[in-house]
């Protein structure tokens, strides 16, 4: 391509008009089976009027265009017509009004279940956001203390080491660990995916295998990866604070979760494992399949382990939800606490959480405008982002590709769900926020 | 848009902006500059709006208000609200790396004088890189080595899809990210707007953003039947101490069709223009009913983008006052820059002279359009920044 000649060919294949070929053929790829799914959600949405909990509203009376709202819905179909996602449901909700609300695509291709806006989805990392929540109901109660050590409420805790590469036994931490560092990822606990030493003592320990009670056992026996407060870092801290809950309120956690949050939400669609009765409306989650060069579904909500209780109630990732319910959370965390007359937290407690409450210097990504509230990551500056969004903007997403964010400046809060591993393979949210935020027009 | 209206109806002094017209005139009695043009909208008022001197000397054509003008430069707001409005539809991310929408670019090298082929970027080149000419490209203006490889390159003298395909054999000036250096980053936008939308870059221009405005008079180039309202480009005879055409408005190269529509700095516009682009801009995306853009799209553009320690730089030395937005320099400190205005106010200007600003703070919107070369020889616009601004009295 360095020579002059080369420049000339792609002239004159300009000149035939190549350059517009790569968006033509885009579009022409639909497989049969996906127009058979198309039809069919088309269909399914006619007979069975999605459970919406609230009537959409008119954009235009929250100061956005429905018009360009329109834009959401093919480009989504676009990445189920191209066979890159099963199905996706999008919701945008502003001043507390739902406006956009579609679903595109199967749930469960192989099932003939198509997206609905009440289709069941794990939902992963997006369950720590609702364990932070539980865990600052009890500070609310003076029952936890966010500076306190973590020793006081799991005694397990007490002899904690850090892992240092020179003392196989590991070195003092130098300061405990708090709760607040379990809120925001700064405990020094990892997750044990990589191949650092720590992360394969995290493995070979299998502390995913038995209940919270044991995986705190087992924690309590591996370094830290990294000192208390030193570093963001990603891990099992919010299991651990599931097991805090627990501990201290003397009530299982999944049963704290139904009694203090999903109840009084209504969140009718949410706990650890999917009952017999709404299996019909559980998403599977795909892979690809390099070989076929297709999805393939690697959780089949049918026989799946949601379809049976947890025995680990994982509160870093262990939920199940849907968009109603999930949209449900956050407009009560976007109203200061509270949602239709039932207040979970007080409204300084909600500015506390969503406040960055890391130290200068560290960052919950590799952008240095992602701060990290208890529970959120939290956006200091909006221009040095990925994206269009607004300062103060609180977020997290799930491994199976979804996303939720909550933008208080805006009043806004959008979902974005679909059943999909990897985490990350399709610039699916940036390109969802930059459709959400274009249709803001007052 | 809005006709012409009171200064005092929109907190501005009559008797103030009087003093615009006879300013501008001294420049036209000087010899120093053939014609210009000044407008200023208030709250979506126009409140003066002048034309003096000449649009073409030699054949006794008046500068008017409907001149066309070669604004150069001030086409790059227009090539960067084009991307936004494809990035609005999710079809182009700011933080993509610029390979996934031209292949032209995938192998990237940056120069190193210790290394002949280049070496690897830190990082990919980003759309937003090329938005806020952080992208590495440079213009070839200098003698700097990887300048010298533009000139034997050429990169603009042939269509867009050329002048891609030989950027990407070139090393960047600089590593992605680590310095603005004012380059070809936006004719590269005006290809990607082109190889995303599969429309030709001039065509997507003329649907998207002048039909829509009613911008009818801004092109790449001038039809035959406006060729009496076009300009001449003029620059200095030192041996003659007068004015002389450099650009003929019937014979030079703006009289048809270019092979590289330059998003750059490839239009011809008018005041009148070129106002209802910056009062879209202003009123948030929107004019008249047309909405080019979200409200927060906008916010988004013309908020500072660069790291604190990146500014503006044409000399040695950056200029810290400004920040650059997504196709605009964008004020961050009115006081630091030395010439009044509002932090906020985002602007930019053309080679020939030509300048426009929008201060969101203060509603209002400054236009200036002379046809000279080269730039900033006369502080002309430093001089109508004050004289607009010391007409606000409300």
């Amino acid at each position: 391509m360095t020579d002059a000649e080369t420049c000339d060919a792609v002239a004159s294949a300009e000149n035939a008009g190549v350059f517009g070929e790569r968006m033509r053929w885009r579009r022409r790829g639909l497989l049969a089976w996906l127009s058979l799914a198309v039809a069919l959600t088309t269909v399914f949405s006619a007979l069975t009027p999605p459970a919406t909990a609230t009537e959409l509203a008119s954009a235009e009376t929250v100061g956005m265009s429905s018009e360009r709202l329109g834009r959401i819905e093919p480009f989504m179909q676009e990445y189920v017509d191209a066979g890159k996602l099963a199905g996706i449901t999008a919701l945008i909700a502003r001043h507390g009004q739902v406006v956009h609300f579609e679903s595109v695509g199967m749930a469960h291709a192989e099932g003939e279940l198509p997206m609905r806006p009440d289709t069941i989805v794990r939902i992963y990392s997006m369950t720590k956001p609702i364990t932070s929540v539980a865990v600052m109901i009890l500070y609310e109660q003076g029952r936890v203390r966010l500076d306190a050590p973590v020793s006081e409420y799991i005694p397990e805790f007490a002899d904690l080491r850090v892992y240092d590469e020179d003392e196989p036994a590991g070195v003092e931490p130098e300061r405990a660990m708090t709760v607040r560092d379990l809120l925001r990822h700064t405990s020094g606990l990892s997750y044990g995916w990589s191949g650092s030493p720590v992360d394969k003592l995290l493995q070979q320990a299998n502390v995913w295998s038995g209940t919270l009670e044991d995986m705190v056992g087992k924690l309590a026996e591996i370094p830290l990866m990294v000192q208390p407060g030193s570093t963001w870092h990603y891990g099992l801290s919010t299991d651990v604070l599931g097991y805090l809950v627990q501990a201290v309120s003397g009530v299982p956690f999944d049963e704290y979760l139904s009694r203090e949050i999903f109840g009084p939400l209504g969140m009718v669609d949410t706990g650890f494992h999917v009952p017999a009765e709404k299996l019909d409306r559980f998403a599977a989650t795909y892979g690809w399949d390099d070989d076929t060069a297709a999805l393939t579904v690697i959780d089949d909500p049918k026989t799946g382990r949601y379809a049976s209780e947890a025995t680990l109630l994982s509160g870093g990732g262990g939920l199940v939800s849907t968009a109603a319910d999930y949209l449900r959370f956050s407009q009560m965390l976007l109203n200061g606490g509270e949602l239709d007359g039932v207040r979970l937290l007080g409204r300084k407690t909600v500015d506390l959480m969503t406040r960055d409450h890391l130290p200068a210097g560290l960052s919950a990504s590799s952008d240095p405008g992602t701060g990290f509230g208890l529970g959120f990551s939290v956006a200091r500056d909006a221009a040095g982002s990925d994206d269009i969004r607004s300062e103060g903007t609180y977020e997290w997403a799930g491994i199976a590709n979804t996303y939720f964010w909550v933008d208080p400046e805006e009043d806004l809060i959008a979902l974005l769900l679909t059943q999909f591993m990897p985490f990350g393979k399709y610039p699916v949210v940036a390109e969802f926020r930059a459709l959400t935020y274009q249709a803001l027009v007052d | 848009m809005a006709n012409a209206t009171t200064g005092e109806a929109v907190g501005m002094c009559a008797d103030r902006l009087r003093r615009i017209r006879p300013f501008m005139q001294e420049y036209v009695d000087r010899g120093q500059l053939a014609g210009i043009t000044t407008l200023i909208a208030r709250h979506g008022e126009v409140v003066h709006f002048e034309s003096v001197g000449m649009a073409r000397t030699e054949a006794d054509a008046p500068m008017r208000h409907d001149t066309i003008v070669r604004i150069y430069s001030m086409t790059k707001p227009i090539t960067s609200v084009a991307v936004m409005t494809l990035y609005e539809q999710g079809r182009v991310r700011l933080n993509a790396p610029v390979s996934e929408y031209i292949r032209e670019f995938a192998d990237l090298r940056v120069y190193d004088e210790t290394d002949a082929g280049g070496i690897e970027p830190d990082r990919p080149m980003t759309v937003r890189d090329l938005l806020t000419h952080t992208s590495g490209l440079s213009y070839g203006w200098s003698d700097a080595p990887v300048d010298k490889m533009y000139q034997e390159a050429e990169p603009r003298g042939g269509t867009l899809a050329e002048m891609v395909c030989k950027l990407g054999a070139i090393p960047l000036m600089h590593q992605p990210g680590a310095v603005w250096e004012y380059s070809l980053a936006t004719d590269v936008l005006g290809y990607l707007v082109q190889a995303v939308s599969g429309v030709a870059f001039d065509e997507y221009l003329r649907r998207e953003i002048f039909e829509p405005l009613g911008m009818v008079d801004t092109a790449f180039h001038v039809p035959a039947e406006k060729l009496d309202r076009f300009a001449a480009n003029y620059g200095w005879d030192n041996d003659a101490g007068a004015l002389k055409v450099i650009d003929d408005p019937t014979s030079g190269k703006f009289t048809r069709a270019p092979a590289l529509p330059s998003g750059g700095g490839g239009l011809v516009s008018t005041a009148a223009d070129y106002l209802r682009f910056a009062q879209m801009m202003l009123n948030g995306g929107e004019l008249d009913g047309a909405r080019l853009l979200g409200r927060k799209t906008v916010e988004y553009m013309t908020r500072d983008h660069l790291p604190p320690e990146l500014g503006v730089r044409f000399g040695p030395n950056a200029d810290l006052s400004r920040g650059v937005g997504l196709g605009f320099a964008v004020a961050r400190n009115a006081a630091a820059s030395g010439v009044i205005g509002s932090d906020g106010a985002y602007a930019w200007g053309g080679a020939a002279n030509t300048a426009f600003w929008i201060d969101p703070a203060e509603d209002l919107v400054g236009v200036l359009l002379t046809q000279f070369m080269p730039i900033d020889e006369y502080p002309l616009v430093a001089e109508f920044r004050a004289l607009t601004y010391q007409a606000l009295v409300d």
